[in-house]
């Protein structure tokens, strides 16, 4: 029998005039693992919801069929949908310090599933809080229950909030991208954890927008745009043979080692996607355009970035890769100027830069310019676009019209977004937004700081492209700072591998990513789950 | 605000790598050119978002200041009677058809001079208010801006003329200069400074560690434009909610002061004042009393429910 049936359910938020799923049939076999995929808007997250009975206020909810282990589930009140979660199935959420509670401990939240279920009785509680923090992995279980989330890393809190949920040993999991905020080898270890559960039996819900992530689990794939399934079937059959343009090109977006100087953004035409390839660049192995020099970098006495050296040269891409707190952003405000190093130096185009007082520095600052991975933050939020563009560009502001539409021009956006908000933009539009400022006023060097983080795979394929074709054409050197290695590898021609503070191990980036010499590199790389696909 | 402002719940409950990526896709942008194979109906239109009612009260208490503002700017035109002159023949007339609130003990006309006494009160509470937010601002943003050794005398500062009660300080400074509406100016708008230097220093932290002052940098900005540009427009967000709320707080005070005598002098009619004036005469004439003390409190609680409103709108919790 299966643990959920559902068909052609539709969710709607009349308030807010939003249809959010518009007929999906799933169901869930015991002990099997589906996946849900898509792109933030597509409904996989309500949809995931709505199978506990947590769509929450405002929503109309219908469905021809909805069977939870044989129950007509349409006619369930919040008391039986309560008696549900947790025993029937366990909720793991993306951010666990969201969704564990600040002022208990860690003991107290799983044992109180355990009460709520009455799994066991009240004198063995803290022994099975204690056996479930073992089952989940995590080291020292007397220590850690008695401690609270944010005394804990990403990586224990997922587990703690993992071993919540399967506390009342619920035949299904649905976990909703439980290892996105996660650094790569922290999600690796998450995504066996996932994996030993089902192996025991446990029927588990993925809801990824990563592929990659799913391919490795996943027994069956829904692929949802815009609440409907665009696709489904067998995992293997869905990644490497898509019957649909849609996954085709989400497959086609994911930038990778084969992707290199081809466009990510695919034309997708008769069945066949095209990757077409990108405009030539031309490094000129001269001079460097940035070179750093044994860089060291302290936050109070905490030493961020050791002794960290590299060069750009004009026109090329130096990625630098490393997990969260390796100091990769410190290198960037380094290189940018707006913190002074302790040891080393940056010389920008053959001259001092970072040793030098402001006041010298401002007159070269239009070399280098910066991308963040939130463009809002950047932007000063009373500015329009076109003000925000036409900023670093010189001269009275009346005259710097054409040259704001030009730029906007060149990074795809309409000319008449000039007089909106950034805020009424989306997240693709906003990040042209900032590259469009970045080029204003012609620089040498782009800094970006993890550009596409924050993006959808198809938007992020987009603004890939856009940086590709702008470094083509101006010959910019790129510095691309990003923990995702697929990306780094897609772009860069040489990559500095960062842990620390210090850099492990730097050169060519197929030599780095293909023949890993040192162990971290070896290690971060093993953790990337791989998409077996032929795109 | 515009409606792509708001996200529609389903993308609230889409735990995606937060940040960005609002609903509102806007045409050319991020939809790559699709097949059109699954027969997706078009989403419904967004409706616009839902307006949130001014409550009645609000509309009142934002028509009694208006009548308030006009009896101070044109006392004239609420009422015609002369609010200095004295009719001893009729000393303590209960309100009736000739004078609406009656007269005091020296036969003046209530109504006129509560009417002319508006002005002493909403003037002498405005000119207090600019003169604490304008010093507060700036005196706010210097500290903010400089470097330890001038945020913290100036906080220092702040904290001790904070960490008086506010009359007492208010009474303190009178006894130094002398009474006068000029002084309880001085006076009310001392005490109020550290309320504004204060929220202003904390804005201009925020601000000056902000992402975009840090980009203005990188653009090669010289620090005073950046500051001009940047910094200032917006650490001052707050300053309307804080002054209309401050404002009450300002017109009690004067009240209070005039009552003690350290406000505008008699014959004037300021509502304090008229207060201490008729107090002896409670027991025969309560209307020389009741109106007086009335307009301070209608007053001051106008202003508190405009400024919550403000605040409301300010913090995002209302379009």
């Amino acid at each position: 029998m299966s643990l959920i049936e559902v068909e052609d359910l539709r969710v709607t938020f009349p308030k807010a005039g939003v249809e959010a799923v518009r007929g999906v049939s799933l169901s869930i076999a015991e002990g099997e693992c589906v996946a849900i995929v898509g792109e933030s808007g597509s409904g996989k997250s309500v949809t995931a919801r709505t199978l506990v009975g947590l769509t929450g206020q405002g929503a109309t909810v219908t469905a021809s069929r909805f069977d939870v282990r044989g129950r007509d589930a349409r006619r369930f009140g919040p008391r039986d949908w309560r008696r549900l979660r947790g025993r029937f199935a366990g909720l793991v959420l993306q951010d666990a310090l969201v969704s564990l509670d600040p002022l208990r401990t860690v003991g107290a939240e799983i044992a109180e599933v355990l009460a709520a279920h009455d799994v066991v009785p009240r004198a063995g509680r803290t022994e099975k809080v204690l056996e479930l923090l073992d089952a989940v992995g995590v080291p020292e279980p007397e220590l850690r229950a008695a401690q609270y989330p944010h005394q804990l890393s990403g990586g224990l809190r997922q587990r703690a909030l993992i071993a919540s949920a399967i506390a009342a040993d619920p035949p299904l999991l649905i976990a909703d991208e439980p290892t996105t905020a996660l650094d790569v080898t922290v999600q690796a270890q998450i995504l066996r954890l996932l994996a030993a559960r089902r192996a025991e039996g446990t029927a588990l819900l993925m809801i990824s927008h990563d592929l990659a992530v799913v391919s490795s689990i996943a027994d069956r794939v829904l692929v949802m745009k815009d609440g409907v399934v665009v696709e489904e079937g067998p995992t293997n059959r869905v990644l490497s043979a898509p019957e649909r343009d849609y996954t085709r090109l989400l497959l086609a977006a994911v930038p990778s080692a084969a992707s290199r100087g081809t466009r990510l953004s695919a034309i997708a035409t008769g069945g066949v996607s095209l990757r077409a390839p990108l405009p030539e660049r031309r490094i000129d192995h001269g001079s460097p355009v940035v070179e750093a020099r044994g860089l060291t970098a302290e936050y109070g006495r905490r030493r961020v970035v050791d002794d960290v050296s590299f060069e750009v040269h004009p026109g090329e891409t130096v990625g630098i890769v490393g997990e969260s707190g390796s100091g990769k952003t410190t290198v960037a405000r380094l290189v940018m100027g707006l913190m002074k190093p302790v040891a080393g130096q940056v010389w920008l185009d053959g001259s001092p830069w970072s040793g030098l007082p402001e006041r010298e520095r401002r007159p070269r600052r239009s070399v280098i310019q910066v991308i963040s991975q939130n463009p809002l933050d950047s932007f000063d939020p009373r500015y329009t676009v076109g003000r925000l563009v036409a900023e670093p560009l010189g001269g009275p502001w009346k005259s710097r019209a054409a040259r704001v539409a030009e730029l906007l021009e060149r990074v795809g956006l309409p000319a008449d977004l000039a007089g909106r908000h950034p805020r009424g933009l989306s997240g693709g539009q906003r990040q042209r937004v900032a590259i469009a400022r970045a080029l204003a006023p012609r620089p040498r060097v782009l800094v970006c700081d993890e550009p596409v983080s924050a993006l959808d795979v198809s938007v992020q394929a987009q603004v890939l492209d856009l940086l590709g074709e702008i470094q083509a054409a101006d010959g910019t050197a790129l510095i691309f700072i990003s923990h995702d290695l697929g990306v780094v590898h897609h772009i860069s021609d040489r990559v500095v591998v960062m842990r620390e503070g210090r850099v492990v191990e730097d050169g060519h980036v197929d030599e780095v990513f293909f023949l890993p010499k040192h162990e971290y590199t070896k290690e971060l790389l093993g953790a990337v789950p791989k998409l077996a696909t032929t795109l | 605000m515009t409606v792509s402002d708001r996200e529609p719940a389903s993308e609230r409950s889409d735990r995606e790598p937060a940040v960005a990526v609002p609903p509102a896709r806007l045409a050319a942008d991020d939809e790559p050119g699709l097949d059109p194979v699954p027969a997706v109906p078009p989403a419904a239109p967004r409706t616009v978002p839902r307006r949130y009612g001014v409550r009645p009260g609000q509309v009142v208490a934002l028509l009694f200041l208006a009548v308030i503002a006009v009896a101070a700017l044109a006392p004239g035109l609420l009422s015609g009677a002369d609010p200095l002159a004295a009719d001893p023949l009729h000393a303590l007339a209960p309100p009736s058809a000739q004078h609406w609130f009656g007269t005091d003990h020296l036969g003046r006309d209530v109504l006129s001079r509560v009417v002319h006494g508006a002005g002493y009160s909403l003037g002498i509470g405005a000119a207090a208010i600019l003169f604490a937010a304008v010093l507060g601002t700036v005196l706010g943003a210097l500290a903010g801006l400089s470097p330890r050794y001038v945020d913290e005398p100036l906080s220092r500062l702040f904290d001790v003329l904070a960490s008086f009660p506010e009359l007492l300080l208010a009474m303190l400074v009178i006894s130094v200069t002398g009474p006068g509406a000029g002084n309880v100016i001085l006076a009310i708008g001392l005490v109020q400074l550290p309320n504004y230097a204060r929220v202003i220093r904390g804005q201009t932290f925020v601000v000056r560690r902000s992402g975009y002052v840090e980009q203005a940098v990188t653009l090669g900005l010289r620090r005073p434009t950046l500051v001009v540009r940047h910094v200032l427009p917006n650490i001052l967000g707050p300053l309307p909610v804080l002054a209309t709320i401050g404002m009450g707080t300002a017109i009690i005070a004067t009240s209070g002061l005039s009552f003690l005598g350290m406000g505008p002098q008699p014959p004037d009619p300021e509502w304090g004042s008229m207060l201490a004036e008729a107090r002896n005469y409670l027991r025969v004439a309560w209307w020389s009393v009741l109106f007086p003390g009335l307009f301070v409190t209608l007053t001051v609680v106008s202003l508190t429910a405009v400024g919550r409103r403000l605040q409301r709108r300010f913090e995002g919790r209302l379009p």
